[in-house]
């Protein structure tokens, strides 16, 4: 689970997910498991303007990244899927520094070792 | 009927190219039927019946279907996220998809729109136009590597884009047709467009997502761009074709049309 970009200008996840996917995720990983249909009644309190689709798609979304696995289930309202977060939102975060620290100590190993010594003095 | 003209026409040619063309023929034949043998097995295990949890969607259908005058046909759900609906025969399937994305009438509407096909005999004549396709391009392979006499290749070449522009002009129609028996099946007519400016807003977007998406997170997963297609029962060549199926525009236009006549006719009945 490597972070192919990190926007600077961004705040949490949202550093490393566009904002729709990281406010899923900030639900998934609250309730663990959910149908599409529960994130998008969170999710339409967030943003008003949401449609179901845009949900839909971006759950799947997430499941194609490896973020969310989908299973069927067969409940009181009929079969559905239901979405289950893969990983804790510690680990995600742990994988998402280790990687760019990763790329930091491949490119600009010197300058990221005396960063990483500074801190520590500090 | 001008598909079934044009299908003997060509398998003339091909019996009176000799012996080759015999042979040629016969195994046009037989590659069709494995055709049609195989997709028999596309896609087994993935159907599931609905079970008794699903009664509103049961029973929306079994009334659907006494309104249009048919046995109530079988309903499976497709484990697929891409939302879907199809007929084949007598049976209806829908994706799983369909479901995270539609409300309950929404979904009957669709469910009638499929009704609409099974009613007009499209569950078996869309299939079977398919395989006289898979028939029609073998053929005028054969047709060219017989060495069959100068008029028949480009006639058989010409039969052929004909049959393609006879078959999407077939279906287009009977798109609308199913879209217009719908209208007459649902309370809420209205409610058939609703699903459609869904489907259309997803399909948008799902092409939108894949196309500026940013990389993924996790690389080692490609994204298998046919998903998208919508999935058939039966087997569809991949070379020139016509627009078989009307945009979701067209076919929300055509309902609002023919929505209105229908309340025109029964006194705003159907109004809302």
């Amino acid at each position: 689970m490597e972070p192919h970009e990190f926007k600077l200008g961004e705040n949490g996840i949202k550093a490393v997910l566009p904002p729709l996917e990281a406010d899923i995720m900030e639900y998934m990983w609250r309730v663990k498991v959910s149908t599409a249909g529960d994130v998008y009644d969170y999710m339409k309190r967030l943003h008003k303007d949401i449609r179901r689709s845009t949900v839909s798609i971006l759950m799947n979304r997430l499941c194609e990244r490896g973020l969310l696995a989908r299973s069927i289930e067969r409940g009181k309202g009929g079969i559905r899927y239901v979405y289950s977060v893969t990983t804790s939102r510690e680990e995600f975060e742990r994988k998402v520094v280790e990687s760019i620290l990763d790329a930091l100590m491949s490119n600009f190993k010197e300058a990221t070792y005396a960063y990483i010594s500074k801190i520590k003095k500090g | 009927m001008l598909l079934l003209i044009l299908l003997v026409i060509q398998a003339l040619m091909l019996l009176l190219s000799g012996n080759w063309g015999i042979l040629a023929f016969a195994i046009s034949v037989g590659v069709t039927l494995l055709v049609f043998a195989g997709t028999f097995r596309y896609g087994e295990g993935r159907y599931i019946e609905p079970g008794d949890d699903m009664d509103w969607l049961v029973r929306g259908m079994e009334r659907e279907a006494e309104r249009a005058g048919i046995r109530a046909p079988k309903l499976y759900l497709l484990d697929d996220y891409i939302p879907n609906a199809y007929s084949v025969g007598n049976v209806v399937v829908l994706s799983l998809g369909l479901f995270e994305i539609l409300s309950r009438e929404e979904i009957l509407a669709v469910v009638a729109h499929e009704i609409g096909h099974i009613k007009n005999h499209d569950g078996m004549m869309f299939p079977l136009i398919a395989y006289g396709r898979v028939f029609m391009l073998l053929s005028t392979v054969e047709l060219v590597l017989v060495h069959a006499t100068p008029y028949f290749i480009p006639a058989s070449m010409a039969l052929l884009v004909l049959y393609e522009w006879s078959r999407a002009r077939f279906i287009r129609l009977r798109e609308f047709r199913a879209d217009g028996l719908a209208v007459t099946l649902l309370d809420d007519p209205m409610s058939l467009k609703d699903a459609l400016e869904e489907l259309e807003y997803y399909n948008d977007l799902i092409l939108k997502v894949r196309r500026h998406a940013l990389p993924g997170i996790e690389p080692s997963i490609k994204r298998r761009e046919g998903r998208i297609k919508m999935e058939k029962q039966y087997w569809i060549p991949f070379v020139f074709s016509f627009p078989t199926h009307p945009s979701y525009s067209e076919r929300i236009l055509n309902i609002m049309a023919v929505s209105q006549v229908r309340n025109a006719q029964v006194g705003g009945r159907y109004e809302g």
